[in-house]
């Protein structure tokens, strides 16, 4: 009989890569985003220095405070049209990272996206419907995109994950909501084609592109309110949707019913990012990858992953669009494309790395 | 006495199939009840309607004489605490993240971790030994690691009831003694603890009771000794054993082949 010497079990194997402190991530991203969107303000067919541009920022908000030594002009490109655009990127892409997130908690599926579950075709279609029936501009137009886009994403999602849930694998659940989608943008091309004339055309061909062209701060009151509220809500029911992850019979065991929980959960995935999709449009990739990027950062507990995706989110959107107006002096690249340009190949690499755990 | 947890002619039926059927049972405070049977007769099932994972088609199950049915689920979870039979963690957690989710069920809205979750947290942790897996992420541990986190996390409910599906699963055999103790010393605190086994040798030495399921039906209770004779040992489970006592005059389950 031959035998060795025995040795003690390992503990610190795989010791975990230390984290940093949330505050320190959350007051990094936000100088980040403070310092890149001061960028994309300044940045432009006309380039502003960046003390100009927060000084007429500065005046907008306390007037009388520094002296006005620009013209008119320069005022009106940095208040009306390129603030607006800035903060309308920033709004979608902290809606955007928030809702896939929640989705993903919710789901237990780390492939699970506004974009990919089918949210957005089907709040789009439900734009187009809204638009052509002529209730989507004007005044009502506050009201009923909005809805209409969170109502048409909510449909949508009921669809794709009572077809894709029934097996229980990534797969279906992916495939469910392509299905879904290409049915979503079919009927989307049918109503164009059939029914939509001079403005309503305008109007959806506009908002397929997906960016931030429109930004008006008009525009921006609604998703504003909504991606707040929703934020505040969902971080404050994050201890309850991390029960999730542990899979249902744990979180009944815990204490909390599982369905109702998803099912609060995906109704604010359905708000928020149906609120972005009424004003910018199908964007992809950012709800599927800016939380996978925070999750690095901060781990998966939603109480510090939520705030860190969101200010993530808005960091990657506003630079997006900043690329997308400046690739190329002939006209400006919609950030939707940037994000599919850059989100579609992390995507790919995150398959490649990941994929087998997934299916 | 006062039963912690009743079960009343619990029958479930799934997908029209009878999986558990007309089962009555009674755990006590201060006693270990081991639930034996072979594979797929219905012991994941009963359980999982006692932490209301699953509603009973027939009968009512009490948790300190209250029906499940009606109790919120935060006050269950005050009372009962349970662990799964393949606990689950694929997120970017740490060990101690996992443990504090016990102390949900006693958390109002928004409320932070006060001094007491804090205490309970580090006793769970403690009682199963992971004092230097608090900081590890999850995902890095063993299966056995896992199932100790699990109980863990159960154990900081500091709940009047524990219910444990294959607490022993994936561990090795100096942590199943561990658990199994850690079972024992709770019960001999006042706890009721509800566990199933598929090791029959470790249910005689540790159970005071036992149950045993055979296709969803209740076939015998009562002290190891007694209900594990040689004719039911060949009957439900298909070997050859017998209850013999060893040197020190404990019964001992001899396994001596297929039946």
């Amino acid at each position: 009989m031959t035998r060795a010497a025995v040795r003690p079990p390992a503990t610190a194997r795989g010791q975990d890569r230390r984290r940093l402190p949330l505050p320190v991530v959350l007051s990094g991203l936000s100088v980040a985003l403070v310092v890149v969107a001061s960028v994309a303000v300044s940045v432009g067919s006309v380039w502003l220095p960046l003390d100009q541009v927060w000084k007429i920022i500065v005046d907008h908000v306390f007037p009388g405070v520094v002296q006005r030594d620009w013209t008119p002009v320069r005022a009106a490109i940095v208040w009306d049209s390129r603030l607006p655009r800035v903060v309308m990127a920033a709004v979608v892409g902290a809606a955007l990272a928030l809702s896939g997130a929640v989705a993903q908690a919710v789901t237990r599926n780390p492939l699970a996206d506004p974009y990919l579950l089918g949210v957005s075709s089907g709040g789009g279609l439900a734009l187009v419907v809204v638009t052509v029936l002529g209730i989507g501009s004007g005044l009502l137009g506050y009201v009923t995109t909005p809805v209409a886009a969170f109502l048409g994403g909510l449909a949508a999602l009921l669809v794709v994950l009572t077809i894709g849930s029934r097996s229980g694998s990534v797969t279906t659940l992916l495939l469910a909501g392509i299905a879904v989608a290409q049915i979503c943008s079919a009927l989307t091309s049918l109503i164009i084609f059939l029914h939509s004339r001079g403005e309503a055309a305008k109007q959806i061909l506009h908002w397929l592109a997906g960016g931030m062209g429109d930004a008006r701060w008009d525009v921006l009151a609604v998703p504003s309110v909504v991606l707040l509220v929703t934020g505040a809500l969902a971080l404050g029911a994050a201890r309850w949707l991390n029960l999730l992850h542990a899979g249902d019979d744990t979180a009944a065991a815990l204490g909390i019913s599982p369905a109702r929980v998803r099912w609060y959960g995906l109704v604010g995935v359905s708000l928020v990012a149906g609120a972005s999709v009424a004003v910018a449009g199908g964007i992809g990739f950012v709800g599927l990858l800016v939380p996978h990027a925070a999750a690095f950062l901060v781990g998966s507990d939603l109480r510090r992953l939520l705030p860190t995706a969101a200010l993530l989110g808005a960091v990657f959107l506003v630079l997006a669009d900043l690329l997308g107006r400046i690739w190329s002096s002939a006209g400006e690249l919609p950030a939707g494309v940037v994000t599919a340009l850059v989100g579609g190949p992390a995507f790919a690499i995150l398959l490649a790395r990941q994929g087998r755990k997934w299916t | 006495m006062d039963m912690r947890v009743e079960l009343r002619s619990v029958g479930v039926e799934l997908g029209g199939c009878a999986v558990v059927d007309g089962v009555d049972l009674e755990v006590r405070p201060g006693e270990v009840v081991g639930l034996v049977g072979p594979n797929g007769s219905g012991k994941t099932t009963l359980l999982r309607t006692l932490y209301r994972a699953l509603a009973p088609t027939t009968g009512t199950v009490l948790v300190e004489g209250h029906p499940v049915a009606s109790l919120p689920r935060r006050r269950l979870a005050q009372r009962l605490g349970a662990t799964v039979q393949e606990p689950e963690q694929r997120a970017a957690l740490r060990v101690i993240d996992v443990v504090e989710q016990g102390r949900v069920c006693h958390q109002g809205w928004l409320e932070p971790l006060r001094a007491e979750d804090r205490v309970a947290v580090a006793a769970a942790i403690a009682a199963t030994g992971l004092d230097e897996f608090r900081e590890r992420d999850v995902r890095t541990l063993s299966g056995g690691e896992r199932q100790r986190v699990a109980i863990a996390r159960a154990l900081a409910q500091q709940p009047r009831i524990l219910v444990l599906d294959e607490p022993t699963n994936h561990l090795d055999l100096r942590h199943q003694l561990a658990i199994l103790d850690l079972t024992a010393r709770l019960a001999a605190d006042g706890l009721a603890v509800l566990l199933t086994l598929h090791d029959l040798r470790l249910a005689v030495r540790y159970c005071d009771r036992l149950a045993v399921l055979s296709a969803g039906r209740l076939v015998a209770a009562g002290e190891p000794t007694e209900v594990l004779d040689t004719e039911l040992l060949a009957e439900v489970f298909g070997v050859r054993a017998e209850i013999r006592p060893n040197a020190d005059g404990e019964p001992v389950l001899d396994v001596l082949g297929l039946a």
